[in-house]
């Protein structure tokens, strides 16, 4: 039985060559494979897992690697089975490496490329939040598509993404409030234009969670056993009482006057619905509250915070800017901001800190904590511990270096304290939970580093990320 | 300048003949006077005046307000009592605002709600299918917490199911039920509590209502001084002689429990005197107290007066002659007290307008050539009368000084309550008897009064 390769290329009727996948690749394969080799992706993989597809995906993804970026990328119908959230950053689904269709849409997002001059270089591709986000735009300019809107969706808990974040958003890997903060920086610098408001919704007013149960209650006590019953009147002798004092034998009869009432609208009539509490009392209106599904938070409908969906445009100026990698620069050295970034980056910000007019009055404040790890896997370990602390904060900027977490947090001066005690416990939980969870994971406070706006920036760099001792690091880490 | 002097001669010459006339009536007035000075031919012709009006309405109130004022330190002794034992029970109550369109008078009515001296109550809005910004008013009041519970028919079934859907929502042992058009005295609910803790006896009191808009028109002015007469100082007396016997829909308290006890309120229109009627049926005491002083609005013009009389006698033979029929009859409910009571609202308020209407037209016929100076007399004797019942008014009234301007109506007063009141209720009565137009009344639904309607049979 010959054997399928595990890849190959094939040029089509353009000229363009692309890399046809019909299994996942062995790491070797995938460093035979250059950026120049390939112009478009066909991805030939049949009744594999979700696992393995995702894994395919992941190598050859348009936005993060190297070499496949901003590529056409293609599957066979099969793949679609299993791609999910995924299927949007395909571009289509043949059967073909060689459709036609396939390579219409090639020369379209290859001409979209020239016409908008976009640099293909991935600039450290995810290394940042922003610069993610930042790619995603980039990959939207190629598709033609210069509108991004948000959607109602199912399973997240902002309850709406954009389409390409979906993935982010199940992962809760991407905090809201960056996200926010990042559309309406481009707002800011003239990137984006707003075109309408598509949903105005409302989340909880702690964590921000849409995913809200609305349970009807009695306004006295605060209970959801109530029963509804309507209330009946009978015209002859103007009693009105609930519906149940009335039956009787099967029919109705008037509990005032004990005539039968036979005919509605005629002996008798429903004017009214009358809820009855447990606790005996009868209401017109059930109050309604509202219990958050994540912090179990209760409130009431009008406590929520209410939050617009906007759909924006790419103005020219931001298609431009997207397109040479100006906007990154212009993003990054314009605000802080939080999730996941480089060390590089981390510093960065603190470097810009003294310079950017809205942090005035605020301080920063740098936890440290010290990690030790003996398994596999490191990286997907540590971006575990970073999910954690992403998902529980809801503004902190995050990085590691030489077995280093640090996690930054801007907050007002006037409250700082209250802000690190509150910030110290949580970020203790999580990395306590973790490592006993975990066994060959642990994780240890070190220092915590405070930067007001009148300290040398480079000097406080070189205070955090000095090395400490061996002793003290094997002192701290004892009892694990 | 031949026209000129011509003109102004007829004008002279008009002017003469006018005062000429007046000077004329006055003569006459004075011949009638020098001619019938005695006291036999007053009486002939003014019997009705001098034998019936004088001693019920006037007599009658002048012996009782007397005495009310006479009694004054005692009453008190004894309200300071029922007002310690009331505080200290401190019991529920129920404020019960049925009404259709009054959204915008609810808000006057809270307010003078939350000024009052007695505050553990609830206040219950019934809205009776309100077309207009109603539910929108009072919904944001109940979320607000100015008022406790919003109930809402979605289709009108009339003040009656209204009072009943609200007080099925009570919790109060007591309830009151007030018009959404009215307002309290700062100790209104605290006075209207009062005599249930003098006489345990006692199940129901009405409220003492006045006029609101008194200053807007002659009309409301003169219904002004009417009330006065009629409801504070008249049911003080008939209370006094225990056969007070309608509590004003605008403002009374009713015992839950009797209320229950006797099924709540029946269709009206007149719907407020049937329940005092039924309390009293049921062997219990009613009581007037004329310190729960409300206010409210009346009808500004004379049509809307008209009309609004004309349904209150319209009640009357409708529930004391019909519906509740028996109690003037000998049967095992038979109470003298109760007999009196409705005699004397029969007596007084019906047969006496049918008498009147007969001694009008027997005057008609014979003193037809002094008709006029006839009815001159009349209305002086009537104001003098009215003069009386004013320093009655003002010997009994919470405030007089604020009430004495009304005066400068007592004058008008006698063609409205000699005349006006009197044609009304005759009009009503009369179609009441013959052609049973209360139970076809826009004031209630059709659907409701249809069967009030083939009930009569």
């Amino acid at each position: 039985m010959p054997t399928t390769p595990t890849y190959k290329f094939v040029t089509n009727s353009r000229n363009r060559r692309i890399l046809v996948v019909n299994r996942l690749l062995s790491p070797t394969q995938i460093e035979e494979i250059e950026h120049e080799d390939f112009d478009a992706i066909f991805l030939n993989v049949a009744n594999r897992t979700y696992e393995e597809t995702r894994m395919i995906s992941r190598w050859l993804s348009p936005t993060r690697e190297g070499r496949s970026f901003l590529k056409p990328r293609f599957g066979n119908v099969d793949m679609l089975n299993y791609m999910r959230q995924m299927a949007d950053f395909f571009d289509g689904v043949c059967e073909n490496p060689l459709d036609e269709n396939f390579a219409n849409k090639i020369e379209e997002i290859y001409q979209n490329i020239e016409k908008y001059g976009i640099s293909r270089d991935i600039n450290s591709g995810i290394s940042t939040t922003t610069r993610l986000l930042a790619n995603l735009v980039k990959y939207d300019i190629t598709r033609g598509r210069l509108t991004f809107t948000n959607h109602a969706i199912k399973g997240i808990a902002q309850g709406f993404s954009n389409r390409y974040l979906m993935m982010y958003d199940y992962h809760e890997t991407l905090q809201l409030e960056e996200r926010m903060k990042f559309v309406q920086k481009l707002e800011e610098l003239g990137y984006a234009e707003r075109t309408k408001i598509v949903d105005r919704l409302h989340i909880c007013k702690e964590c921000g969670d849409s995913h809200l149960l609305f349970i009807e209650c009695c306004p006295k006590c605060g209970n959801s056993d109530i029963r509804q019953e309507s209330m009946i009147h009978h015209f002859r002798c103007a009693n009105i009482s609930p519906e149940s004092t009335y039956f009787k034998d099967g029919g109705l009869v008037c509990p005032k006057c004990r005539r039968t009432l036979r005919h509605i609208g005629v002996d008798y009539d429903r004017p009214a619905t009358v809820y009855t509490c447990n606790c005996g009392n009868s209401f017109m209106h059930s109050n309604m509250k509202v219990v958050c599904t994540n912090c179990l938070n209760e409130s009431s409908p009008e406590e929520l915070t209410p939050i617009d969906v906007v759909e924006y445009k790419l103005t020219p100026a931001g298609i431009k800017a997207f397109a040479s990698d100006e906007a990154i620069f212009q993003l990054e050295s314009t605000d802080i901001y939080s999730g996941r970034s480089t060390f590089e980056n981390f510093c960065e910000s603190i470097r810009i800190f003294n310079t950017l007019p809205n942090y005035d009055n605020q301080t920063i404040l740098v936890f440290r904590y010290h990690y030790i790890y003996n398994g596999t896997q490191e990286d997907s370990q540590v971006f575990d511990v970073m999910r954690n602390i992403m998902m529980h904060n809801a503004t902190v900027k995050l990085t590691t270096q030489d077995n280093n977490f640090y996690v930054m947090l801007v907050a007002p001066t006037s409250k700082i304290d209250n802000e690190y005690k509150y910030a110290k416990s949580n970020l203790d939980r999580i990395f306590t939970e973790l490592s006993e969870e975990n066994d060959s994971f642990d994780a240890k406070w070190l220092k915590t580093y405070r930067f007001t706006r009148d300290q040398d920036p480079e000097e406080f760099i070189k205070e955090f990320s000095e090395v400490i001792e061996e002793n003290t690091l094997e002192n701290l880490h004892e009892n694990a | 300048m031949e026209w000129l002097t011509i003109v102004i001669s007829h004008i002279v010459g008009g002017f003469n003949w006018f005062v000429n006339h007046i000077l004329m009536i006055y003569y006459d007035i004075e011949m009638c006077f020098s001619r019938n000075v005695d006291l036999d031919t007053l009486l002939t012709v003014y019997w009705f005046l001098f034998l019936i009006e004088f001693p019920r309405y006037y007599l009658l109130e002048i012996f009782l307000a007397i005495r009310y004022a006479v009694l004054k330190p005692f009453r008190r002794k004894l309200d300071d009592k029922a007002r310690m034992v009331l505080f200290a029970e401190n019991p529920l109550v129920s404020i019960l605002v049925p009404g259709k369109n009054e959204g915008r008078h609810i808000f006057k009515l809270v307010q003078s709600l939350k000024e009052q001296t007695y505050q553990n109550y609830e206040i219950i809005v019934v809205d009776d299918g309100s077309d207009d910004e109603t539910p929108y008013i009072c919904r944001n009041l109940e979320e607000r917490g100015f008022i406790h519970k919003y109930i809402r028919m979605a289709e009108r079934g009339g003040k009656a199911g209204a009072a009943n859907l609200g007080a099925s929502f009570a919790q109060g042992k007591y309830i009151v039920h007030l018009d959404a058009d009215s307002s309290l005295d700062r100790n209104a609910i605290e006075e209207i509590l009062l005599p249930f803790y003098t006489n345990s006896k006692v199940k129901a009191v009405g409220g003492c209502v006045k006029v609101r808009n008194a200053d807007a028109t002659i009309c409301t002015s003169l219904q002004a001084l009417e009330y006065l007469k009629t409801i504070m100082v008249g049911r003080m007396v008939t209370s006094e002689l225990g056969i007070y016997h309608i509590i004003s829909g605008a403002f009374g308290a009713f015992e839950r429990e009797t209320l229950e006890k006797i099924g709540y309120w029946d269709i009206g229109p007149g719907l407020d005197g049937d329940i005092t009627q039924k309390v009293r049926k049921a062997g219990y005491k009613v009581v007037f107290a004329k310190n729960a002083i409300c206010m409210t609005n009346v009808p500004e013009n004379w049509y809307k007066l008209y009309i609004q009389r004309r349904r209150w006698s319209r009640s009357l033979v409708r529930f004391r002659l019909r519906k509740h029929k028996d109690i003037l009859l000998p049967n095992r409910n038979w109470r003298f007290i109760n007999w009196l009571s409705n005699m004397e609202s029969i007596f007084f308020d019906c047969i006496c307008n049918y008498m009147w209407f007969y001694y009008l037209i027997g005057l008609l016929f014979t003193y037809t050539d002094r008709l006029l100076e006839i009815m001159v007399v009349a209305w002086l004797i009537r104001l003098a009368f009215t003069f009386i019942a004013f320093g009655v008014i003002m010997l009994v009234s919470e405030r007089p000084r604020e009430e004495f301007h009304l005066i400068k109506y007592l004058p008008l007063s006698t063609f409205y309550t000699g005349y006006f009141l009197r044609v009304t209720r005759l009009i009503g009565y009369t179609t009441e008897f013959f052609f049973f137009n209360s139970y076809r009344d826009k004031w209630n639904p059709r659907k409701t009064s249809i069967w009030a309607q083939a009930e009569v049979n």
